[in-house]
């Protein structure tokens, strides 16, 4: 029932690099390779919905000409558990020959910072031994966790936040496709509270045009009251304030309930800490633990009990009166 | 011929026989026998498995003359059902003229998803009853049943000693002409941990064949039953124990994998530890002996087993020791399974929106869902005709 409904962002994902607005010099870059039928190993990173996986898929399609299928594999590191399966499948693929004018096929892996150390150590051997046939487009929020000898074997492009008007020019094309009315007031607060995200601008409008077909000021903070990531804040908030067992039920509640993986929950609790007026040595303390924390539940452990235990620490460290100025 | 199971065969007829719990018995007697709208409109009568509460109840309500009306976890107890069927019963008497009883039997196995709105309904019953209402559970501790406790009068039954149990099943043996050696009576009864129903069964096992049953055939045939209530104690006994290796002792004296203990353990976290510092120098303990079961779960490091019940220990035996502590069964300890695959089910789901949208699974999760969720609710809002 849910999947029949068309989301926007990948409604108008724009399928070639003429139809992405604003990135002009990266566009301009691989437009080059696309001219030529030829590039390097490729490394997007960037902050998210900043059209890297827009412009890697946008790539591939204008460089078979939209003839994609069978000439390359989209791959996402997070779920590929295991290097192996990404060694098979790459190694399947690299096999077969290319179909048509153009040399190689390409290989897209999105979401490669969440991969471990060890996978990316294999994928070094991969990228060198199959890169007369195969290309890579590696994708990562993050560039710090992408390991050196992988970096050194790719041309890194830097994907910023996009400006504002951009974005706010997309809104009202969209809008207008959709035919959806809406209030220029609106418009803009989805820009302001998207901070350069091109996804969550879109979702923000689509959201509030389910309310009551329009994109009011009203709807638009409907909405945003609604989808805010703000629950696994709330874990953090009580934890915070010292109310461990109402910190736990929430942990649990997103992990059962709401099947929130543990990993993003660890992740949006590091964002809080590092927000936190906690001192620096308190900061210090809590991060190495969510660092042992994280290790942990990815060796295994239970991620109930080893988030408990974090939050557990956080709880006990505020003192009075930052409790009681917050 | 009909054949029935001992425990019914067994089943105490009227009050006298019935074993143990004097006390508590009396007590819920004087509540029915004194009821009034007054004082407390129901009782909660709690304890554990095969000691005598269902039974209570069923002969309590005969001697007394009541006509007993149950609703128990083999029947979906909703809203709707509830009221319906139990509702009508507390307003008035029955058809023979007697007084009805309501009997709500294992209520702690009411579950919110699939009993929907019973809790609210047993409120709403309790608040409207013009005749008693009685209620059983093994664990009513839960939080979902918080509402209702308040409004109970709470009846505690406690596991039946050894020798009451023997003497009943003593009693059996004559009255059947059982062959059976004394020293494999004691060793039903001391099986049995105070649990009648579970003595009555060992024994029918037990004397299907035409033999004297001696001790051995009791080791060898039969396997031992998992407790909770030992587990309860283990633990307690374990956070009163002089030392680490006692304590450590008692954990291993349950059976139980390390991982079970482990969830029992960790479930009780806000019993054991009262204040946040507690909690977490607690939890910062079993997190580590968590760790130390993944690893050995991983890589088939059994040696490691050990220090998994020395950190359980350690974690006990350093939480607080003043006030007499209450344990329960953990949800997670229930619902474990529950979880895991309802949590696989959801992984799949967001793992097929991955590759549909090429998104992330931060994206899929924290906005793709959201988004599609609220859209269909907004819908569904929609369809629905507005009330002028
Ligand atoms: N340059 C662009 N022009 C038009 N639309 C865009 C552009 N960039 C992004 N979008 C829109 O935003 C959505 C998200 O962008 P994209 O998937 O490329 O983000 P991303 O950088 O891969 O983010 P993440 O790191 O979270 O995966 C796209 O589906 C598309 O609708
Ligand atoms: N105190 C007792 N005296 C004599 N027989 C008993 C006693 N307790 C239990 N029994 C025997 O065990 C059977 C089961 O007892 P009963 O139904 O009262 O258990 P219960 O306490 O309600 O347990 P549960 O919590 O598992 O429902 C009875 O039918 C009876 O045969
Ligand atoms: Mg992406
Ligand atoms: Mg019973």
């Amino acid at each position: 029932m849910m999947e029949t409904e068309q989301v926007w962002t990948e409604k108008y994902r724009p399928r070639r690099l003429s139809e992405m607005v604003d990135r002009e010099e990266i566009v301009k870059r691989l437009e080059t390779f696309v001219k030529t039928k030829n590039m390097p190993h490729l490394l997007f990173v960037g902050p998210p919905g900043t059209s890297k996986t827009t412009s890697a898929l946008a790539l591939v399609y204008d460089m078979y000409n939209g003839n994609v299928s069978g000439n390359y594999i989209e791959l996402n590191a997070s779920d590929e558990r295991g290097i192996d399966v990404i060694r098979s499948r790459v190694k399947e693929f690299a096999r077969s020959v290319p179909l048509g004018e153009v040399p190689f096929k390409i290989i897209i892996l999105d979401e490669c910072d969440s991969t471990t150390e060890e996978a990316q150590q294999a994928l070094r051997r991969t990228m060198e031994r199959y890169s007369n046939t195969t290309r890579f487009i590696l994708i990562a929020n993050e560039l710090y966790k992408i390991i050196e000898p992988i970096q050194s074997r790719c041309a890194v492009f830097r994907f910023s936040p996009l400006p504002d008007n951009a974005i706010l020019e997309r809104l009202k094309e969209i809008a207008t496709k959709e035919n959806i009315k809406y209030e220029e007031e609106a418009l803009k607060m989805i820009v302001e509270k998207s901070e350069g995200d091109m996804r969550k601008a879109i979702n923000f409008a689509q959201g509030a045009a389910a309310i009551e077909g329009a994109i009011t000021v009203k709807s638009v903070k409907d909405f945003i009251g609604y989808a805010g990531i703000g629950k696994i804040d709330q874990v953090f908030e009580k934890a915070f304030h010292g109310d461990l067992e109402a910190a736990i039920n929430t942990l649990n509640n997103l992990l059962y309930n709401e099947g929130i993986p543990p990993r993003e929950i660890i992740r949006e609790i590091h964002k809080n800490i590092m927000q936190a007026s906690f001192s620096s040595q308190e900061k210090a303390d809590v991060v190495s633990m969510l660092a042992d924390v994280e290790y942990r539940v990815r060796s295994g452990g239970d991620p109930e009990i080893q988030i408990s235990a974090l939050l557990a620490k956080i709880s006990m460290l505020p003192s009075e009166k930052r409790r009681k100025q917050s | 011929m009909f054949r029935e199971i001992w425990t019914t065969k067994f089943k105490p007829k009227n009050w006298d026989e019935i074993v143990g719990n004097e006390k508590a018995r009396e007590e819920f007697l004087n509540w029915l026998k004194n009821w009034s709208p007054e004082r407390k409109k129901a009782a909660l009568i709690y304890g554990p498995a095969g000691v005598g509460k269902s039974l209570t109840v069923e002969v309590a309500a005969k001697m007394l003359g009541y006509n007993l009306i149950e609703l128990n976890a083999s029947d979906t107890r909703t809203k709707d059902v509830i009221l319906e069927k139990v509702l009508p019963a507390l307003r008035s008497r029955s058809i023979s003229g007697k007084p009805n009883l309501v009997f709500l039997d294992e209520v702690d196995g009411i579950y919110q998803r699939e009993d929907v709105g019973a809790v609210s309904a047993i409120k709403q019953l309790i608040d409207q009853a013009a005749s008693p209402i009685v209620m059983v559970a093994n664990d009513p501790w839960k939080p979902s049943l918080r509402e209702i406790r308040e409004k109970c009068l709470m009846i505690e039954f406690s596991r039946l000693r050894k020798d009451q149990v023997l003497k009943r099943l003593k009693k059996i043996v004559e009255e059947e002409g059982i062959l059976i050696k004394d020293e494999a009576l004691e060793a039903i009864a001391e099986r049995s941990q105070g649990d009648m129903r579970s003595a009555l069964t060992d024994l029918e096992a037990l004397t299907s064949e035409s033999e004297v049953v001696s001790n051995g055939t009791i080791q060898s045939l039969l396997g031992n039953r998992l407790r909770e209530e030992s587990i309860f104690e283990a633990i307690r006994h374990a956070i009163y124990a002089k030392n680490i290796n006692e304590a450590r002792i008692h954990l291993m004296s349950t059976n139980m994998n390390p991982d079970e203990l482990l969830d029992w353990i960790y479930g009780n976290f806000p019993n054991i530890a009262n204040d946040n510092e507690k909690a977490y120098e607690f939890l910062k303990v079993i997190a580590d002996a968590d760790f130390i079961l993944a690893i050995v779960q991983k890589k088939r490091m059994w040696l490691l087993i050990p220090y998994i019940y020395d950190l359980l220990a350690i974690a006990l035996m350093e939480s607080k020791k003043r006030e007499y502590i209450k344990l329960f069964r953990p949800n997670r300890v229930s619902e474990k399974w529950m979880r895991i695959s309802k949590q696989q089910e959801r992984i799949q789901k967001i793992k097929e929106l991955k590759q549909k949208y090429h998104e992330t699974t931060r994206t899929i999760v924290f906005e793709t869902l959201p988004l599609l969720n609220f859209i269909s609710e907004k819908k569904k809002d929609r369809l629905r005709p507005r009330r002028k």
